[in-house]
């Protein structure tokens, strides 16, 4: 089944994030692995739009159907405001696939790098050199 | 004509000139505030080049922004005495030490590169900062700065020479740091900020930092500020010390106590 | 000569009207260049409302719906503001520490020595923004005659109205009112609604008195962990039950710890 992938506003948002009005959190260095790639699909359970991080919470269901929960760390509410994003764009229920760096103490905890939506759009919130 | 006339007639038409020209160049000029100050209020957005990872000359790094290959400092290097290039080293290890990890103000002049806003007074110019809703104001008063004061941001006193804005900032804590890099000072830090107002979409931004206890000479940083394009509000952005990344830190905790709980 | 003594004539004339404005208004609240009333300078509150918001509230009593009393009873017990939290909207305005206003043509500015809290209000009566919240809120202000009015939503539900621990819902709407009455006086009022956690609007008032003190100047107030509390429970992970920690730590309960 073909997915459609459309052009989002947020890829673009991100490109004008050189250079930003507002600093990432310094601490994102010190945290994420950069050799330890996450890729999970699962539920969300909580969107938490806030500051100085937004947290994306779902619960993942393993191959052997026990359920983890997994943390994914993402930039300040108003860094993804300005970007488009909102409190409810990622509702609890919704399916998403989430890829990021894991953090170094090898935690079910990510720093969120892209979120790909039900219908398929991409939520570019972080790159390598920028956490968001 | 005779010769006096030509005179005349070339004086006026001179005159005019000059005058049409002027007006023009008002349009675009430098405005003053009511009590007379250069107009530089509005959002300004700082050229720092990365100096949020290093004021030094970098490489981009896994989350710590593009590279700069000049960095903010005259000459390239910081004139550290031996024992604080050996504390540097350590700190540059120990990132989850940062004190803006742990939602601390940047201080002087880390705070100045992202973007501000500048509101003018007779008696103050206030920067107002997005990131951790910082602020501080620029008394032009004349004062000087109080005694037994000791703050992030520092204390600041100022006054115009033509178009630049001259600040001294003294009363600095120990605690705040140039950048994520681990170049730190001591609560001896003294800095004499110029902003040289360009036009009046530009400032280029000079300032001298001496400090006795950690360097062994004075140095300046420099980098050129913009008008913000976009004249936009301020999000709140705020932070709290009980911020859900200090789990994850790896030896953080342990880090932590030695580094603030001691001081 | 006669060109002369009307150009004088002329200024003469201008500048009175002006003159006798400001003998007229000794005693009136000033106003700024563009005639709106001028609420800038440092204010100060002189109250106990920071430890109990009922001290100022209309009756002196909150008007709880049962189930919200029960829900903040059942809630955490440690004032957020141990943890560094910015103190909420109408927390901040009853600090007991002073407060800067500024005023330019479409904004004031309300500059709080607590925690360099800023909270930036255009007077221009443009919409509240959607889809976030803030501990401060959005604020948006208009003249109404010589009072300022704030209108405040998009509050988060993390912060306390005091140290009380009397909290509120993410539904919380406030609308301040100031009034300069005079040099060195402001009369604040508020209104605050919260369908989830009050059964009715309730008002609070009290006086912001201008700090005359010569020389006086806001210092930095910064917040640290050391502080304010962070080491009273190490280690970090074992937050006690009932602490703030407890809905900001990873939820739910990450994997392997």
């Amino acid at each position: 089944m073909p997915v459609k992938f459309k052009l989002c506003v947020f890829a673009l948002g991100l490109s004008l994030l050189a250079p930003t009005l507002v600093t990432a959190h310094h601490s994102f260095a010190a945290e994420y692995d950069r050799n330890r790639r996450i890729k999970v699909t699962g539920t969300v359970t909580k969107f938490d739009f806030s500051n100085p991080h937004s947290w994306i919470y779902i619960d993942v269901k393993g191959d052997d159907g026990a359920v983890v929960s997994w943390s994914f760390e993402t930039a300040s509410a108003g860094v993804l405001y300005k970007r488009g994003l909102r409190k409810d764009t990622l509702k609890p229920g919704m399916t998403i696939t989430v890829t990021g760096f894991g953090a170094k103490d090898n935690s079910n905890t990510a720093d969120a790098q892209e979120v790909t939506m039900p219908d398929g759009m991409v939520l570019t919130l972080g790159t390598e050199n920028n956490p968001g | 004509m005779s010769s006096r006339r030509l005179a005349v007639t070339v004086m006026l038409a001179t005159a005019l000139a000059v005058s049409a020209l002027s007006a023009f160049g008002q349009a675009t000029a430098l405005g003053k505030t009511p009590d007379g100050q250069p107009d530089i209020e509005g959002i300004w957005q700082p050229r720092a080049g990365g100096a949020a990872y290093s004021v030094l000359p970098h490489a981009g790094g896994f989350f710590l922004g593009g590279e700069s290959k000049t960095g903010i400092v005259e000459g390239g290097s910081l004139p550290y005495q031996p024992w604080a290039a050996e504390e540097v080293k350590r700190l540059t290890e120990h990132m989850e030490l940062d004190p803006t990890g742990h939602c601390h103000y940047e201080g002087i002049p880390h705070a100045l590169y992202f973007a501000f806003e500048i509101v003018q007074t007779p008696k103050f110019i206030a920067f107002l900062h997005e990131n951790m809703h910082a602020r501080r104001l620029v008394y032009l008063d004349g004062k000087p700065h109080p005694e037994g004061y000791r703050a992030w941001m520092g204390d600041s006193r100022g006054h115009w020479e033509g178009n630049t804005l001259v600040v001294d900032v003294a009363d600095n804590n120990d605690k705040s740091v140039f950048d994520m890099a681990g170049h730190f000072h001591s609560d001896a830090l003294h800095v004499v900020e110029r902003f040289k107002i360009v036009d009046k979409d530009t400032i280029d931004y000079e300032a001298t930092f001496e400090d006795p206890k950690v360097f062994t000479a004075p140095f300046k940083m420099k980098f050129q500020m913009k008008k913000a394009a976009k004249q936009e509000e301020f999000l709140e952005s705020d932070c709290f010390g009980g911020e859900r990344d200090q789990e994850h830190l790896v030896n953080g905790l342990a880090n932590l106590k030695d580094h603030y709980y001691s001081k | 000569m006669k060109f002369w003594f009307f150009i004088a004539a002329a200024i003469c004339i201008e500048l009175a009207p002006a003159l006798h404005a400001q003998v007229a208004d000794a005693g009136k609240a000033p106003r700024t260049p563009e005639g709106k009333p001028d609420l800038q300078g440092i204010w100060e509150t002189r109250n106990a409302a920071s430890f109990d918001v009922s001290e100022i509230a209309e009756g002196h009593e909150i008007p709880y719906l049962p189930a919200a009393l029960e829900r903040e009873q059942k809630g955490p017990r440690v004032d957020p503001i141990i943890h560094c939290m910015m103190p909420g909207v109408p927390r901040i305005s009853y600090m007991p520490f002073p407060v800067q206003i500024l005023q330019k043509t479409g904004m004031v500015i309300f500059m709080y020595e607590y925690l360099h809290d800023i909270r930036m209000v255009p007077t221009n009566a443009r919409p509240h923004l959607e889809g976030i919240d803030f501990a401060l809120g959005d604020s948006v202000g208009h003249w109404e005659g010589d009072t300022l009015v704030v209108d405040v939503t998009n509050l988060n539900e993390k912060t306390w109205l005091d140290s009380a621990r009397h909290t509120h819902s993410d539904e919380l709407h406030v609308v301040e009112r100031y009034t300069r009455v005079g040099p060195n006086r402001i009369n604040y009022e508020a209104t605050i609604e919260d369908p989830k956690t009050y059964s009715r609007p309730w008002k609070i008032s009290m006086v912001m008195h201008r700090n005359t003190e010569p020389g006086f100047e806001l210092r930095d107030q910064e917040c640290t962990e050391a502080d304010n509390g962070r080491a009273i429970h190490p280690p970090y992970r074992a937050a006690p039950e009932g602490d703030i920690f407890e809905f900001v730590r990873p939820y739910p309960e990450s994997g392997s710890k």
